[in-house]
């Protein structure tokens, strides 16, 4: 009999199979039991789409694990950054202002990393200026963007040899203030050749600078 | 058998995705679905990479105050992904649209996309399922389509359908509590 539960729970029993079958579980408290445990996921099935189930499951690119890896990587170093920098700050107090600055300038990096790249034409009332750093887990950037449209997406990429791209990330643009933002791509900087923005589902580049000029 | 130990080891010290290769295990296990997640709520490939990164970058930064006796990886993983999926349609939403470049299917507000979420989370357990079970399941219930008919067509008596949707709804729930499930969608 419990194997007409199954059906039972689907609501997949014609009326006379389920009076009987309701007529059964009164004086079965087993079957009762089992069919408690079988209400939940008969009402969750229905929520699967058959059509779905037949594609293949989309996956990720093979490059997102080394791009989020760079990431988390650099944000552990600005973190230990951080704390130099607050160790050093303790340095300063304990040895006196004067031989403090130059403790500072030789624990903390002064001048941002990496070298600067040029945006080419960027369109009327757009500012951008970039740097670009190359790391042993691919390229760091670090990107300031002023005058795209306040609240729009925008993605950022490198862009190789052949013309491929490599997403670098996304932001939202804040209008005329000034957007600042570091990004990691797990792609060597002598494997890049630009360095892009542009809006998502649209490969014109609104803004592009060449990475070794 | 080692893969086993360490998805365990992932499980249990998580609070250490510092570590790389616990980051790495983690990853394996949990990215694709949470890709297939962001990728059918955004409709976009980019977007959705986007949202698994900043997914892991969140759990990253919030490892301490993941707590193993309370949730699962999967779980906690999927609740911040949904967070990071609602802030995307929600900075999407909040820009002017052209209207060919809106993908299909996009649940806007919060409770389609919990669907979407247990809908998904359902077709990755049938995909678990053996094929038999699997079978039944969808033609019978996700199909629509009468019992006669498909054990005609698997050439099996009527009777055997019904056993194998029995057997595999059991095996369905099996499948889903493995995947961090508690029945309470």
């Amino acid at each position: 009999m419990h194997t007409l539960l199954g059906m039972y729970a689907l609501g997949r029993l014609d009326d006379h199979e389920a009076v009987a079958l309701r007529a059964h579980l009164d004086g079965c408290p087993d079957c009762r039991a089992e069919l408690i445990q079988l209400t939940p996921v008969a009402s969750v099935l229905g929520q699967a789409d058959p059509d779905r189930l037949l594609e293949p499951p989309p996956a990720p690119s093979p490059a997102l694990p080394g791009t989020i890896l760079a990431t988390l990587d650099r944000e552990r170093s600005r973190r230990r950054h951080r704390r130099i920098a607050v160790v050093a700050a303790a340095a300063v107090t304990a040895l006196g202002l004067l031989t403090g600055g130059f403790f500072l300038r030789t624990l903390v990096p002064s001048a941002p990393p990496g070298q600067p790249v040029a945006f080419t034409a960027p369109a009327a009332g757009v500012e951008a200026s970039a740097r670009v750093e190359n790391r042993a887990w691919g390229t760091g950037i670090s990107l300031d963007v002023t005058g795209l449209p306040q609240g729009s997406t925008y993605n950022v990429w490198l862009q190789r040899p052949d013309g491929s791209r490599m997403n670098a990330g996304s932001f939202i643009a804040g209008g005329d203030r000034k957007m600042s933002m570091n990004l990691a791509v797990a792609l060597p900087m002598s494997d890049a050749t630009m360095l892009g923005v542009s809006a998502p589902g649209d490969d014109t580049a609104i803004l592009q600078a060449p990475l070794h000029p | 058998m080692r893969l086993r130990m360490s998805r365990k080891r992932a499980e249990e010290s998580v609070g250490n995705l510092a570590d790389n290769a616990v980051l790495r295990t983690v990853y394996d296990d949990h990215a694709g679905e949470l890709f297939a997640l962001a990728y059918r709520s955004l409709g976009d490939r980019g977007r959705a990479e986007e949202v698994v990164q900043e997914t892991f970058l969140r759990a990253w930064r919030g490892a301490d105050r993941f707590d193993p006796q309370r949730s699962t990886v999967r779980t906690w993983l999927y609740a911040i992904c949904r967070n990071v999926v609602i802030d995307a349609s929600r900075a999407r939403a909040s820009r002017p649209q052209l209207a060919d470049t809106e993908p299909p299917d996009v649940p806007v507000p919060e409770r389609p996309l919990e669907q979407l979420l247990v809908g998904l989370q359902v077709e990755e357990a049938l995909r678990r399922l053996s094929e038999q079970h699997r079978v039944v399941l969808v033609e019978i219930h996700l199909r629509d389509r009468p019992t006669s008919e498909v054990a005609a067509e698997l050439g099996i008596p009527v009777g055997t359908v019904r056993s194998r949707v029995y057997y595999g709804l059991k095996a369905l729930k099996l499948v889903l509590e493995e995947m961090g499930w508690h029945g309470d969608q």
